[in-house]
């Protein structure tokens, strides 16, 4: 193991660039891979699921064909017309899978035995000491609501519908 | 009149919306005898079902009255109304949406009877498959769901569960404008020999098919942004209409009687939002003959002209 | 009263017919009858299991310390754990608990979601708001971790596991419910119900809720498999079920200390919540096309 770098963000990664140290950023990412996969293949799954049901509903609708029978390019027809309207609900489902992932760093700490919040709050748990659950929690609360709310916020940016109701 | 089923006694419904006040049902005042037909015509939006609704309290009323055979029904609680219940049914524009689609036929035009009766079990069936056959359907229809009949069978389930409680009064809101032509025929029909065999039964009649309301109705009333702009006998309005909307309205279907008028009235725009309502008479903005410094700044007085009254500053001082 | 003469009066040849309808939608789908037959399996397991085990001790918990950590063999099909025990065994056994924790977490969430969905749909004004806004403070806050926390506060064990996981899945049906309940009461049948002056226990009760069941029968299926999933991560983080009780999420915990050289250990209770928690969900997904195909 090397040495660890000075404490200046908390971020490992931060921290080792920040002291010249390329390589400890290097083996810090390594270690992140695998949590980081095991975090996000599940949430890819439902994500990419969302996405393909929608983007067939949206290219199956009138204006798609209209824009087919003016002419309109099949790939700007996909990115600019059908992906659109599909990605509202896949933002939505985002914003519900970004929640299961924060719990699910918990469960992925554990079994990577990596120290985040969610090995710290579980362990805090196991011997009732009531104080840090209560902070991670909290932290990972407002993390989702932050995510949340920048959800919503992309919404209004991209359905005119709703940003009429704002 | 003394013998009024139905009296509206300025009847307001006003919606609070985001947009402002919308003032569906604006001052109506109507009266049916017993034994009346009455049609009450408008283009879409006028406020015809707000009207209907509000008459029976399935929306409650913001000002005015309503009284259903001398009873004032319009501050009743809930629990008081359920008498009126049995005198007053409504029958509704899409058959289809007014069945609860995890009933069968059975269930669905019993039910008044389990509410307001004690009838159950094997008579309970017994009145459902006479109600059916009283609207022309086979005993077969009882155990259908309402997504395995079609639109006219529907609309005749329909009215075999308003019959079901022998009501008086009859609400029905534009009740053959979902079905085609030949099936609207037939329930028409229907609603003619029911007034024939019961002298009590009255109706108030929504539609905008001045076709069918001349068929079957005995006076009309027009409505137009939430009030009545004329009312008379059908044989008069609709062979000497008063008011310049109403005119407008009949030259734009082929009536044996309306043709006799200066040919078709175009009339320009959209019905205007019931929010934002224009001074003076609601209907200048759109009015051929408008008078400006008067139509656009005085409302219009009611004025009779005979069996018929109509609300125009106009009337009687141009042919 | 009359209302409870109706439900229990139900209009059975024709129920049938509609039944029939339904069942020849789900059977055109693959995954859904994959779905159905690994629950049922899961089910009959569940039920029969304690008969069926070639070492019904090792269930609870003894120690056979001449025969441990086995590789599969012939005996111990699926290898034996740290102390002797049949795996095998165990993870029979754990279906019956799983099922149990499943079953009564989903149980407790519909029983408080549903009728205070209800009663946020059909009142307007402040009962309402009331309603919604706790829900959605209990939204806010991801799942598994309020669970950790509610078990932190009470201390771990399988009880208290079930009771935080039950009390972090109620919302979720309040939300369902309530949305269902706004768009099935503008319906113009409810109107009609009114109309022929229908009271409003009937209303609610056989106009409005047999109109929302659908989605909450496919909710209930796939939170089975979730709470499943949640009570065996609660077992895993050592906050459930407590070994050597028999169940899946608390046999991986110890289990993957003996990874990867002893991998029978934890592979298998962990297939088996994995097949138990698909099975949920293809059936959840099954009964959502046959119930309303629209709603996808
Ligand atoms: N619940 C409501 N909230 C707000 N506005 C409403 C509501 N119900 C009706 N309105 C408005 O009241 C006006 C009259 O509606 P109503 O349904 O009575 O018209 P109508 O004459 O029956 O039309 P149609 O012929 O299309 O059935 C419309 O402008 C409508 O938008
Ligand atoms: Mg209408």
């Amino acid at each position: 193991m090397t040495p660890r770098p000075d404490v200046v963000t908390g971020l490992m990664t931060v921290d080792a660039l920040l002291a010249g140290r390329p390589d400890v950023a290097r083996e810090a990412l390594w270690h992140m891979v695998l949590p980081a996969i095991a975090l996000s293949l599940p949430a890819l799954a439902s994500i990419i699921r969302v996405n393909r049901a929608e983007m067939i509903e949206s290219l199956d609708k009138d204006y798609i064909l209209n824009a087919r029978a003016q002419g309109v390019g099949s790939l700007r027809i996909v990115a600019a017309y059908a992906l659109k309207n599909a990605i509202l609900p896949t933002l939505a489902m985002i914003g519900l899978r970004f929640g299961w992932m924060l719990g699910g760093t918990v469960l992925v700490e554990g079994v990577f035995d990596y120290p985040g919040l969610g090995l710290y709050a579980t362990n805090a748990a196991v011997s009732s000491d009531f104080d840090p659950i209560i902070a991670v929690t909290l932290v990972l609360g407002a993390c989702f609501m932050i995510v949340n709310l920048l959800i919503d916020l992309a919404y209004a940016a991209l359905d005119p519908r709703v940003r009429a109701q704002i | 009149m003394s013998e009024a089923m139905l009296t509206l006694q300025d009847l307001e419904v006003h919606f609070p919306t985001k947009g402002g006040v919308v003032r569906a049902v604006d001052g109506v005042s109507l009266s049916l005898r017993q034994g009346e037909i009455l049609g009450l015509v408008g283009e879409s939006g006028s406020g015809k079902s707000t009207v209907g609704k509000a008459a029976l309290r399935l929306i409650d009323p913001t000002g005015g009255q309503v009284l259903i055979d001398g009873t004032d029904i319009t501050t009743a609680r809930l629990r008081d109304l359920k008498p009126v219940r049995t005198k007053a049914q409504l029958i509704f524009q899409d058959p289809h949406s007014s069945m609860n689609p995890r009933m069968t036929i059975k269930r669905i035009v019993g039910e008044p009877l389990i509410i307001h009766t004690a009838i159950r079990g094997a008579e309970l069936d017994q009145t459902v498959a006479r109600l059916l056959e009283r609207v022309g359907l086979p005993a077969q229809f009882l155990h259908r769901f309402p997504h395995e009949l079609s639109g006219g069978q529907k609309q005749r389930v329909a009215i075999a569960r308003a019959l079901a409680v022998d009501p008086d009064l009859l609400i029905l809101d534009e009740p053959t404008s979902a079905l085609d032509v030949s099936v609207q025929a037939q329930i028409l029909e229907f609603l003619k020999e029911l007034h024939a065999e019961r002298p009590r039964m009255t109706s108030l009649f929504i539609s905008h098919n001045l076709a069918v309301v001349r068929f079957l109705c005995h006076r009309v009333a027009v409505m137009y942004l939430g009030k009545i702009v004329e009312e008379g006998p059908v044989a008069q309005v609709f062979s000497n209409p008063q008011h310049p909307y109403t005119k407008a309205l009949l030259s734009a279907v082929p009536l044996p009687e309306a043709t006799r008028g200066a040919g078709r009235i175009q009339l320009e725009g959209d019905l205007p939002s019931p929010v934002d309502r224009a001074q003076g008479c609601a209907f200048h903005p759109r009015c051929p003959v408008a008078r400006k410094g008067l139509c656009d700044t005085k409302a219009p007085p009611r004025v009779d002209t005979g069996e018929t009254w109509a609300r125009c500053h106009l009337i009687g001082e141009t042919p | 009263m009359s209302v409870i003469e109706d439900i229990a009066r139900p209009d059975a040849p024709d129920r049938w017919r509609e039944y029939r309808r339904m069942w020849a939608t789900f059977r055109r789908s693959h995954s859904a009858i994959l779905g159905l037959i690994i629950v049922s399996a899961f089910l009959i397991l569940a039920a029969i299991g304690p008969w069926i085990v070639p070492f019904p001790d090792d269930a609870y918990g003894a120690v056979h310390f001449e025969r441990k950590l086995q590789a599969p063999n012939a005996t111990h099909w699926f290898g034996t754990d740290e102390v002797g025990l049949d795996i095998y065994t165990r993870v029979i056994i754990g279906a019956r608990t799983t099922l149990w924790i499943g079953l009564t977490v989903t149980g407790i969430a519909v029983l408080i979601g549903v009728p205070l969905g209800l009663l946020a749909g059909m009142s307007d004004g402040v009962l309402r708001e009331v309603i919604m806004r706790v829900t959605d403070v209990f939204l806010s806050i991801p799942g598994l971790i309020l669970a950790i926390a509610i078990v932190g506060a009470l201390g771990p064990g399988i009880l208290n596991a079930m009771f935080a996981l039950a009390l972090v899945w109620w919302p979720g049906y309040v939300r369902l419910v309530q949305a269902k309940v706004l768009s099935v009461r503008n319906e113009t049948y409810v109107e009609a119900a009114r109309s022929i002056g229908a009271s409003r226990a009937r209303i609610i009760f056989l106009h409005v809720l047999p109109n929302c069941t659908s989605p909450i029968i496919v909710k209930a299926s796939m939170d089975m498999g979730l709470a499943i999933l949640g009570a065996a991560s609660l077992g895993f983080l050592g906050l459930g079920a407590q070994p050597p009780y028999p169940e899946w999420g608390a046999m991986i915990s110890i289990g993957k200390n003996y990874l990867p050289d002893w991998w029978w250990y934890s592979l298998f209770p962990g297939l088996a919540i994995y097949l138990t928690v698909l099975g949920f969900n293809l059936l959840g997904d099954g009964l959502r096309d046959m119930l309303d195909p629209k709603q996808r």
